[in-house]
C-alpha cells in the first residue's frame, strides 16, 4: 500500500463525511486575541492572592514568634 | 619562644577559621541563588498582561505542514491524525506528514489507512534505516517539505499529543508578525485518570510552562520550544539551516536558541493547549528526564560563548536569562554546596550556621508559598486535580525542615516535650546536622525511591516515599545523574518514552 497520491500533490481537499469544525470569522479571531490579552489580567489577581498568603503566614509567624 | 609559637598557632587557626567561615557562607549564599531566581521569575508573571505579544498578533492562517515523527506509534498515531484533520483550520491549508522511522509495529498500516481516508491531507514518509533518533526522523520530513513551495509554516509535534481544536490557529496568529520565527504551545498532562506521578508532572508543567514561559515572554527570550508543539515559519526554519540539530539530545532547545540568535523572536502561547501522555512510573520518568538533562548540559557547552555576554545577544546573553538558565541547570550542585556550607559553619562553631539555615529556608518557604499559590490559580483544573502534589512538590520532609527553620523552638522543645522527651545536647546536634544535610540527602532519598519502585513493595512504598521526599528533589537527582552521564561520556541513546494512548482514552 502506498500514499493515495504523491507527496506534495493536492488531492481532494475535504473527504466526504469528514466533519470539520467551523472556522471563526476574521472578526471573531480578532475579538479572541483581544479577549485572551485581557484575560491575562487574572495573573495579577493570582499574584495578589499569593502575596496575601505570604503576608498571612508572616503575620502568624510574628505573632507566634 | 614557646609562647610566641603558641600565639602564632592561635593566629593561624583563627585565620583559617575566618577564611573557612567566609567560604562556607559563600556556599550557602550560592545555594540560595536558584531559589531567589525562581521567585524572581514568578514575580515577572503578573507583568505578562502588559508585556506580551498579543498586540502584534492577528488572524493569520498560513499553509502549515505538520511533521509527525513516529517510531512504533501504532497505538497512538491514528488518533493524533484524526484530531489534526479536525482542527479549526482551513482544510486546504493543512497537511500532515508522518515520518515513519522504520517502525516494526502497525504504524505504516495505520498511517496509510489514514492517508487513504484523508487524501491529499495525510502522507506517509518511510525511513527504511531508522533508529537514529527524533532529530534525524524530523529532518527526513523537513527536507521533503522545504523542497515544495506550498509550505509556509512547519509544525513539529510528537505522535502521541492531541491538539485542542483551536490550538494551531492560536499559534499561527503570532506568525502574522514577521519578526516572530517560532511559537510554542502549552503541553498539558492529559491522562483522563492520572496516577500520582502524572499528577506531579501535570503540576510541574503548569509551573514550568504556563508560569515560567510567560515570565520568559516578559523578558523577550525563551529557553525552549516544547518538542511536541513547535511552529516555525518557513523563513525561520530555512534561516537555522533547514534542519534540526542532530548533535545533542535537546534538539528543540538548540532550535530555540538558533532562532533567537538569528534575530527572530520565539513566543509562548498559553492558550494553545496540547495534551500529552506522560510517564506513570519513576523509571520511565528518569529515562525521559535524563535525556532532557543531558541535552541541557550539551546545549550549555555548545553555546558556552553566549552566556552572560549581552554584547553577543542582548537577551540570550543577558544577565536575567543566564541566571534563569544556570539556576535550573546547576540547582543540584548549589543544593550540595548549601549543605556543605551549613555543615561547615556548624563544625567551625560559627553562630552564623543557625542564622544562615534560617535565612535559607525562610527564603525557600516564601518562594514555595508564592509559587504554589500562583501555580494552582494559573491553571485551576490542574490546581484542583493536583493540589496534594502541589503541596508535596518539595517533599513533606522539606516542609518539616522549613517549619523547623521558621519555628525552631517548636520542633526542638515543644513537640518533644509533648511526648515527655527532651533532646540532649548531642541529640540536638545530630538533628541539626541532619537538617543542614537534607538539601543533599533529599536527592539520595529520591534516587532510593526510584530503586524501591522496582522491588516487590514498590507499588506501595514508592508513592509514599515520593510524597515524603518530593518530586522536586527527584528532578534534581535526575539532573545530577545527567552531569555524571555526560562527564563519563556515556552512550548518547535516544530512549523513547513508551506511549500507550491514555490521552486518547
Amino acid at each position: 500500500m502506498s500514499n493515495p497520491q504523491p507527496v506534495g500533490e493536492t488531492g481532494p481537499v475535504v473527504p466526504a463525511g469528514l466533519v470539520v469544525p467551523a472556522l471563526p470569522s476574521e472578526q471573531e479571531m480578532v475579538d479572541e486575541i483581544d479577549r485572551d490579552r485581557r484575560h491575562e489580567r487574572y495573573l495579577v489577581r493570582a499574584a495578589l492572592v499569593a502575596t496575601l498568603i505570604i503576608g498571612l503566614a508572616l503575620t502568624v509567624r510574628a505573632i507566634w514568634g | 619562644m614557646n609562647a610566641v609559637n603558641a600565639v602564632n598557632a592561635v593566629n593561624a587557626v583563627n585565620a583559617v577559621t575566618a577564611i573557612g567561615t567566609w567560604v562556607c557562607l559563600a556556599f550557602v549564599i550560592v545555594g540560595a541563588i536558584p531559589v531567589a531566581v525562581g521567585l524572581y521569575q514568578y514575580l515577572l508573571v503578573p507583568i505578562h498582561p502588559w508585556r506580551n505579544h498579543y498586540r502584534k498578533a492577528a488572524p493569520y492562517l498560513p499553509r502549515v505542514s505538520v511533521v509527525v515523527p513516529a517510531w512504533n506509534e501504532g497505538a497512538v498515531v491514528g488518533t493524533s491524525i484524526d484530531r489534526l484533520v479536525r482542527l479549526e483550520y482551513p482544510p486546504d491549508r493543512l497537511r500532515v506528514y508522518v515520518v515513519d522511522d522504520a517502525s516494526t509495529d502497525n504504524t505504516p498500516d495505520v498511517v496509510l489507512e489514514r492517508a487513504a481516508r484523508y487524501p491529499g491531507r495525510v502522507f506517509h514518509l518511510r525511513r527504511e534505516n531508522g533508529g537514529q533518533g527524533k532529530a534525524h526522523t524530523l529532518n527526513h520530513g523537513i527536507s521533503i517539505l522545504l523542497e515544495q513551495d506550498w509550505t509556509e509554516a512547519v509544525l513539529i509535534m510528537d505522535a502521541d499529543v492531541i491538539y485542542r481544536p483551536d490550538s494551531l490557529r492560536k499559534m499561527t496568529r503570532h506568525l502574522a508578525d514577521p519578526t516572530v520565527g517560532a511559537v510554542t504551545a502549552y503541553i498539558s498532562e492529559g491522562s483522563a485518570r492520572p496516577r500520582y506521578l502524572t499528577r506531579f508532572i501535570g503540576y510541574e508543567y503548569v509551573a514550568a510552562q504556563t508560569a515560567a514561559r510567560r515570565a520568559q515572554n516578559v523578558l523577550g527570550v525563551l529557553a525552549c520550544l516544547a518538542g511536541g508543539a513547535q511552529l516555525h515559519s518557513r523563513e525561520n526554519l530555512e534561516a537555522i539551516g533547514g534542519r534540526i540539530d542532530t548533535t545533542t539530545l535537546a534538539e528543540d532547545t538548540v532550535s530555540t536558541i538558533l532562532t533567537q540568535l538569528n534575530g527572530r523572536r520565539v513566543i509562548f502561547e498559553p492558550y494553545a493547549v496540547v495534551l500529552a501522555e506522560e510517564p506513570e512510573d519513576i523509571g520511565a520518568l528518569w529515562k525521559q528526564r535524563l535525556r532532557w538533562g543531558r541535552g541541557n548540559v550539551q546545549v550549555t557547552k555548545r553555546f558556552a560563548g553566549l552566556w552572560f555576554r549581552p554584547w553577543k545577544h542582548r537577551r540570550l546573553g543577558g544577565f536575567s536569562f543566564g541566571l534563569i538558565w544556570f539556576s535550573v541547570l546547576l540547582l543540584p550542585l548549589t543544593m550540595v554546596l548549601s549543605s556543605i556550607g551549613l555543615i561547615g559553619l556548624f563544625l567551625l562553631g560559627s553562630d552564623l550556621a543557625a542564622d544562615a539555615f534560617r535565612a535559607t529556608w525562610f527564603l525557600a518557604a516564601c518562594t514555595y508559598l508564592f509559587i504554589t499559590t500562583m501555580t494552582v490559580q494559573i491553571e485551576p483544573r490542574t490546581g484542583r486535580r493536583s493540589w496534594r502534589e502541589a503541596v508535596a512538590f518539595p517533599g513533606l520532609i522539606s516542609l518539616l525542615v522549613m517549619a523547623t527553620a521558621l519555628a525552631p523552638e517548636l520542633f526542638f522543645r515543644t513537640i518533644p516535650a509533648l511526648f515527655g522527651l527532651e533532646l540532649t545536647a548531642i541529640g540536638e546536634d545530630c538533628v541539626t546536622l541532619a537538617l543542614y544535610a537534607w538539601l543533599s540527602l533529599c536527592m539520595v532519598a529520591a534516587w532510593l525511591t526510584k530503586r524501591v519502585e522496582k522491588t516487590r513493595f514498590g507499588r506501595v512504598l514508592a508513592p509514599t516515599l515520593m510524597y515524603l521526599v518530593g518530586y522536586g528533589p527527584l528532578l534534581c537527582a535526575i539532573t545530577f545523574d545527567s552531569y555524571i552521564k555526560e562527564f563519563r561520556g556515556a552512550a548518547q541513546v535516544w530512549d523513547k518514552t513508551e506511549k500507550v494512548g491514555r490521552v486518547m482514552a
